[in-house]
């Protein structure tokens, strides 16, 4: 599992595409595509090495009042430990 | 918030028939000669022209409008095509994820720097052993040297590098070191592919074929690298099917995730598609990609279920194992819908066990079979 002060990164490998066909946004590296729901696709996109996951969990938090903060830091947790099994992530 | 891993699905499970990978054939030309290589035997490469740039531009567009979104430039040789950049840079303007499948044998770094200009994702650089004798007694050439330093310039230019290695009983006990070559040299990936007995590989099966034992081996390594090395290499090891006795899940199903588009334009569902007999497949110059697509013949055939006999027809794996390789099922059976011999519960499992049994006796040493292109003859 991820830290929560690492700054996580997409692997070098690793394009985040948005798929005109499928309206859905996919992940793809060497050989093989991962796709993405919404949610997903928005940490996706906020693993850019710059953020730790506390501020990763911030930004989607802003966007998602509603939402308990507990839940969201769950969430992505579970999503970036996806990514690191298949090693889609650095940082 | 929708859960982020709710759906997360390996795009193989996603929509039904839609191709996601491009495999660009640009040339069937080489410097290396590897007795496995899955290019069709010398008889059936044909003698017309290779696609000009526009061709394979065209090609290009009418795949991404398909739904690709991978694109191999692969070969025989891809370097050998002097329109490469160009059909890189084109690809890179589709979006599509570009990934050059190379031997290295005569790149550049100035070439190299060139294509990640351009906007190549990935590098595919094939090892044949951890020395230029391996090099030299499976390909018909040295190159080891060059190929070590294209790998360096792939790291140089932070390119994500994948170290491909073809396994057979000459090289399948360096497991362990070309493993620590590959973490060395910085690989992403290491392919540890087990030799897939069609074609020139075929041919040379008596030669190539490990024993279970050198395949038991090397699977323990890798699994361990697997575990020791995730995050850092990612190292891929499939039990061969001939070993596994279940078959390998070949390019995803006949005409379903991938295009093979050989180097004279013919669209195929595999590399090796054109040695069956009496299926007629159409050449991207003679009708639109999503034309042939739907309704060729060839890509038609065996696509689905329909095809399948029993054991397939009602076997639990179907969906699982797309029942095999057709190439391999009529190689081995001469016939093109037989149950693939690798499979078990095949009727004709007997020729894949009896080809395990000669891999056990004490081995003569013959003459490999080297690959040739039809003007070598």
């Amino acid at each position: 599992m991820l830290r929560a002060h690492a700054r996580p990164k997409l692997a070098s490998k690793v394009r985040l595409k948005f798929d005109r066909h499928s309206g859905r946004h996919w992940l793809l590296y060497p050989e093989r595509g991962l796709a993405l729901n919404a949610s997903a696709a928005r940490i996706a996109e906020l693993c850019t090495g710059e953020r730790s996951v506390e501020q990763i969990i911030d930004a989607l938090h802003v966007t998602l009042p509603e939402a308990p903060r507990s839940q969201i830091a769950a969430d992505v947790e579970q999503f970036l430990d996806a990514l690191q099994a298949r090693a889609l992530v650095e940082g | 918030m929708q859960s982020p891993s709710s759906d997360l699905a390996d795009l193989a499970d996603a929509t039904r028939h839609r191709p996601y990978t491009l495999v660009a054939e640009l040339s069937y030309r080489c410097p290396l000669q590897c007795a496995y290589c899955s290019n069709p035997s010398e008889r059936h490469i044909p003698t017309r022209p290779e696609l000009d740039t526009d061709a394979w531009r065209s090609t290009l567009t009418q795949a991404e409008a398909l739904g690709v979104v991978q694109v191999h430039f692969t070969g025989g040789e891809p370097l050998l095509r002097r329109d490469l950049e160009a059909l890189v840079e084109h690809a890179h303007s589709l979006d599509l994820y570009t990934s050059l499948i190379t031997s290295a044998l005569g790149l550049t770094r100035e070439r190299l720097a060139k294509l990640a200009q351009l906007g190549l994702d990935h590098v595919q650089i094939s090892l044949q052993g951890m020395s230029d004798a391996d090099t030299l007694h499976i390909a018909g050439r040295t190159g080891l040297a060059a190929k070590l330093e294209a790998i360096g310039w792939v790291r140089e230019l932070e390119l994500p590098l994948t170290v491909n290695v073809v396994l057979h009983r000459h090289n399948i006990d360096q497991v362990p070191e070309l493993i620590d070559l590959a973490t060395r040299v910085g690989a992403q990936r290491l392919e540890l592919a087990n030799t897939q007995f069609v074609g020139w590989a075929l041919e040379n099966r008596s030669q190539l074929l490990p024993s279970a034992a050198q395949i038991a081996r090397a699977h323990t390594h890798a699994q361990s690298a697997r575990e020791r090395l995730r995050g850092r290499l990612d190292v891929l090891f499939v039990l061969p099917d001939y070993h596994a006795g279940v078959v390998r899940p070949c390019m995803q199903g006949w005409a379903n995730r991938y295009i093979v588009v050989s180097p004279d334009g013919v669209v195929l569902p595999c590399h090796q598609a054109h040695q069956l007999p009496g299926l007629a497949f159409e050449r991207v110059t003679e009708r639109s990609l999503a034309d042939i697509w739907r309704d060729n013949a060839g890509l038609n055939a065996f696509r689905g279920e329909a095809w399948m006999v029993e054991p397939c027809r009602s076997c639990e794996r179907r969906h699982v194992d797309f029942g095999g390789c057709r190439c391999q099922a009529f190689q081995l059976t001469g016939k093109h819908e037989a149950t693939d011999p690798a499979c078990r519960l095949a009727p004709d499992h007997d020729l894949v066990q009896l080809a395990r049994q000669n891999a056990e006796a004490k081995q003569e040493v013959v003459q490999l079979r080297y690959r040739r292109l039809p003007r070598d003859r």
